[in-house]
């Protein structure tokens, strides 16, 4: 079927006819642009005190929004084929650039920036995405009924180093993210029920060997995180249990609909720290209450629709297991976030909201990932839509 | 092979799932345990925090900024939020952030009370801020703010006045009981007289704390009201000329009697009301260098200058000849004259020697060398004119001659009635109030000899006067007799430019001396600068303003007695014929008043008179 497709003039004209997924980009606008505006209303009364201009750090997320807007157009216009094709290179160069940061990076307690100028660039983000493809190349690769067992040795054996190396920085968080996402995408590419038995004991027999020489201890840092999530009430030392606890206060205090926009943020949003990037839904929590709360979650539900939606969609597995492995990007980031400010017990922290926490880098990545599966819905036809049309 | 869609579907129910829990969990945060919140929220307590209010400027005279305060961000930490070991890495983080060693910081933070709010660092630049804002969780307990802050405007020579803001000790805190520990306040000047006037009303913040002691929610907020703006008498651009004037007359002094310590002081007064148009008193200092806390290196060099002593209201020197005036009035009141004299115009032939037997009593100074041994034929006009001493001594002796039926502490009596021997009442602290050696005074030591009368009578003896005493009581003996209280500053005004508190021109006596006395003395004191013998003659010799001045010279001799140097007086009064100003200006060890200080008079009178 492929071969129908060739011609790149060919393949041009037919795809155009392809509609974008209006729903799709509508319900990511809405969020980007709610997020500015939490961005601002979290921001702007503390840089005012400070002596800073007040929209400083709402016009920083503009400049993310219109990179990640940007990111999401050139990523759809992608053919599936050209990433396939680049997906060693990709992988090469992530792995690359993560085992460059213990001797090139910055940052203080852990270590998982390059600096470039006065931004900086975590390379731990951009490996979601690009692990995703790698995943997807390799799990969706092959025409035999059901997944190999080759095959999942292969895709672990891809995904063990770049995660390693994340944890070791230490990055506790996304390196459970990308075995979430691993996980998620082994049952879609079909795991069967013997295969994950296999895998869950080996996986468990090679964590404990690891444990046991000492490859995985945890540091007093992510000790505390963990005792914090366990009784964040007697978490008095510990920052973390502190923030988590304002911010479900301030949560509180916003009730059904909210202390309204702008309101609110003199009081308790004073006590939740990092609250323009970490805490961003304490202050929609507080602003605009449950509906907006409520609201903000089906929106992000509805991102998840449409990524599942272009996965069945895909003419291929190669394309269906990059926007699955998307859909579990975005919505574990969404429920290890959102739970953490309304004091659910999730032991990570540090992770953004997509599309409203202040910051470049996860933004980015999520909008170029997004914009893969985009990539993947507009070609859904099996048949050019010309073609289509004739027949 | 394609994905099953079953499975699609599958990874969509557990999303589902998940996204359910968050929003039922919303659900019990936001509405079913909020009462649950508010309950436990009305269990905890309130805590007051304060906020500081902007403290008012300080102007001149003529609206000139010479002290303000500025918005400077400001890092505060708030250890009430902090554990030990929390502080610890609060300690490190900052050290790298600031680029402050770590034990200035740990200093910093022991300093300050264990439950309170304190000033980690000021003026920090917009970068650190935004890094401590964007990587709060780095930062713990730390604020950025902006604060008020005290700034000076190039005040070195005005130092004095103005004095200087620093942290309060511990019996200042239990004296001032407005004062909290991290509170600056006046320590000298205007900063420490009207300290009450100028911080103004620090604003509340009323938090409530969780179980822990923590802040957790703001409940109310009161802000801070401003401090009054006061509006001084002192003009800066007089108050300049006036500082060069002195540091001219120091650097220029010249002859045995000269070995100049660099402290001198000047005081320019309006004699109508009191105010005092300049004040200076060297050296000095730069108010600015005691913002945000001074070193004590620095502190102790100030200190050991004597930049921190005011010299015009604190230094006690003997005034000399300039005190001639005193007993000039006693005698054109009370009708006391010399021996053989018996007006004002007598004329009599004065010798160079003054040599007594046991009539001025026993232990008394028994040989008086006037200074100069060509007074020759003087009345009480060249008395003044010339600076005669033996005319004095004689007038001295007069009294002592008969003190059982005149009072023996008739010229101490005038002296304290034109305000010796206590302080002035100036609105700055600490005020000097000098020593006029009456028979009470000196008997507690020692008998009251003919020789303490004759030695008071020329300013000497144990007779001292801070320069703002001998400046005043010229201002009352050319005013036509009022004595008024002296007064740096003239109002205060609030952040709208309303006045709220005039600090009127007090009068403090008037003078029982007839206005033919003073009229007498007024012009007598015109002789000192352009009479044929006046002391000060050729120092306004060729000065365009010559016809329209007056003074006094004075030059005091410094005790214990043979040290060679002699302390330089001159007051000037000016316009002689409807005296406004009085300008007095003393240089410590600076040789003869007439050589060292006349001139820096007449540069100071030269530019009050438009002539300079």
């Amino acid at each position: 079927m492929a071969t129908m497709v060739r011609g790149r003039g060919v393949t041009a004209t037919a795809y155009e006819e392809s509609r974008p997924d209006l729903i799709l980009i509508i319900t990511l606008g809405l969020l980007s642009a709610l997020g500015i505006l939490m961005v601002y209303s979290a921001s702007a009364p503390r840089l005012a005190a400070a002596g800073l201009s007040p929209t400083s750090e709402m016009l920083r997320q503009v400049l993310f929004v219109a990179i990640g807007a940007v990111a999401f157009w050139v990523f759809s216009s992608f053919e599936s084929r050209t990433v396939h094709t680049a997906t060693p290179l990709v992988y090469a160069a992530i792995l690359f650039s993560l085992m460059l940061i213990p001797f090139f990076g910055v940052g203080e307690g852990s270590v998982r920036w390059f600096a470039i100028g006065s931004y900086q660039i975590q390379p731990s983000e951009w490996a979601k995405p690009g692990l995703i493809i790698a995943l997807a190349a390799i799990l969706g690769a092959g025409d035999e009924e059901g997944l190999g067992t080759k095959r999942i040795l292969m895709a672990t054996a891809a995904i063990v180093p770049p995660v390693y190396l994340i944890f070791r920085q230490p990055d506790l968080g996304t390196a459970l993210i990308l075995v979430f996402i691993f996980l998620a995408m082994l049952f879609a590419a079909g795991i069967t029920w013997r295969q994950t038995a296999g895998f869950v004991l080996a996986g468990g027999l090679v964590g404990f060997v690891a444990y046991r020489i000492g490859m995985l201890s945890l540091g007093e840092y992510q000790l505390n995180r963990i005792r914090s999530v366990i009784n964040p009430d007697q978490a008095d030392a510990l920052g973390d249990g502190w923030q988590r606890l304002q911010s479900e206060i301030a949560i509180g205090s916003g009730g059904f609909t909210g202390q309204g926009l702008f309101e609110g943020t003199q009081t308790n949003l004073r006590f939740v720290p990092v609250q323009s990037t970490d805490f961003i839904f304490s202050a929609v929590g507080e602003q605009l209450g449950f509906l907006g709360g409520a609201l903000v979650i089906a929106l992000y539900g509805v991102v998840i629709w449409r990524l599942l939606a272009a996965a069945t969609a895909s003419p291929d597995s190669f394309g269906s297991l990059v926007c699955v492995g998307t859909a579990a990007f975005i919505g574990i980031h969404v429920f290890v976030n959102i739970g953490m400010t309304i004091g659910l017990p999730i032991p990570v922290t540090g992770l953004p909201l997509p599309f409203m926490s202040l910051g470049g880098s996860s933004l980015v990545a999520m909008a170029m990932s997004i914009g893969l599966a985009h990539a993947i819905w507009l070609r859904r036809s099996r048949v050019p839509a010309r073609v289509a049309r004739v027949l | 092979m394609l994905i099953k869609r079953w499975r699609l579907f599958a990874v969509g129910l557990l999303f589902l799932a998940l996204f359910s829990s968050l929003t039922i969990r919303l659900w019990y945060v936001q509405i079913a345990a909020a009462e649950v919140n508010e309950e436990r929220a009305k269990a905890n307590r309130l805590r007051e925090v304060q906020t500081e209010a902007p403290r008012g400027r300080i102007l001149d005279a003529a609206g000139r900024v010479l002290a303000e305060t500025r918005a400077s961000r400001t890092l505060l930490v708030d250890r009430r939020v902090l554990s030990f070991e929390q502080e610890e890495e609060l300690v490190q983080n900052l050290s790298v952030l600031l680029d402050e060693p770590q034990n200035v910081l740990r200093d910093k933070f022991l300093a300050a009370p264990s439950a309170s709010r304190f000033v980690v660092a000021i003026d920090v630049d917009g970068d650190v801020a935004t890094e401590v804002l964007e990587y709060s969780d780095e930062f713990p307990g730390v604020e950025v703010r902006l604060s008020p802050v005290r700034s000076y405007l190039d005040a070195n020579g005005v130092s004095h006045v103005l004095g200087y803001l620093g942290k309060p000790s511990a019996d200042d805190l239990e004296s001032l009981s407005y004062l909290r520990p991290n509170d600056d306040f006046g320590r000298a000047g205007v900063e420490q007289r009207y300290d009450l006037l100028l911080r103004g009303r620090p604003g509340r913040e009323i938090y409530q704390e969780d179980s822990a002691g923590r802040l957790a929610q703001l409940v109310a907020e009161e802000p801070p009201v401003g401090g009054w703006d006061a509006v001084l008498t002192i003009d800066m651009r007089l108050q300049e000329t006036v500082e060069q004037a002195l540091r001219d007359a120091i650097r220029t002094a010249s002859g045995p009697e000269a070995d100049p310590s660099g402290k001198a002081a000047a005081v320019v007064m309006d004699v109508n009301d009191g105010s005092v148009l300049s004040l200076v008193s060297l050296p000095n200092f730069d108010p600015s260098s005691f913002i945000g806390g001074i070193d004590t290196d620095t502190f102790r060099d100030l200190s050991e200058a004597g930049a921190l002593f005011n010299n015009a209201i604190q230094g006690l020197y003997p005034p000399a000849s300039t005190f001639k005036v005193v007993p000039y009035v006693v005698a054109a009141e009370n009708l006391i004259w010399p021996e053989g004299v018996f007006t004002s115009e007598t004329i009599i032939d004065l010798p160079a020697r003054l040599t007594f037997g046991s009539e001025l009593g026993a232990g008394s100074q028994q040989v008086f060398n006037d200074w100069t041994d060509d007074h020759g034929l003087t009345n009480l006009h060249s008395a003044i004119e010339k600076s005669a001493d033996a005319y004095f001594w004689l007038l001295a002796l007069e009294i002592w001659r008969s003190r059982a039926v005149v009072d023996p502490n008739i010229i101490q009596r005038t002296a304290e009635e034109l305000g010796y021997g206590a302080a002035t009442g100036i609105d700055l602290p600490a005020e000097a109030g000098g020593i006029v050696p009456d028979e009470e005074w000196i008997t507690r030591s020692r008998p009251y000899v003919g020789g303490d009368l004759m030695n008071i009578s020329i300013g000497q003896g144990d007779l001292v006067a801070t320069p703002l005493q001998v400046a005043n009581s010229y201002a009352a003996l050319v005013n036509g007799g009022t004595v008024y209280r002296p007064r740096v500053v003239d109002r205060f005004v609030d952040q709208d430019g309303e006045v709220q508190f005039v600090n009127e021109s007090d009068v403090v006596r008037e003078l029982d001396v007839s206005p033919a006395t003073l009229d007498m003395l007024t012009r007598d004191l015109k002789l000192v600068t352009s009479g044929g013998r006046g002391t000060a003659r050729d120092q306004f010799a060729d000065s365009p303003i010559r016809d329209l001045v007056g003074g006094k010279t004075g030059t005091a001799e410094i005790p214990p007695v043979g040290d060679p140097a002699t302390t330089a007086w001159f007051i000037g009064v000016a316009p002689i014929n409807d005296p406004q100003y009085v300008v007095t200006v003393m240089i410590d060890r600076g040789g003869s008043g007439s050589q060292t200080a006349a001139p820096a008079v007449r540069t100071i009178l030269e530019y009050l008179l438009g002539g300079g």
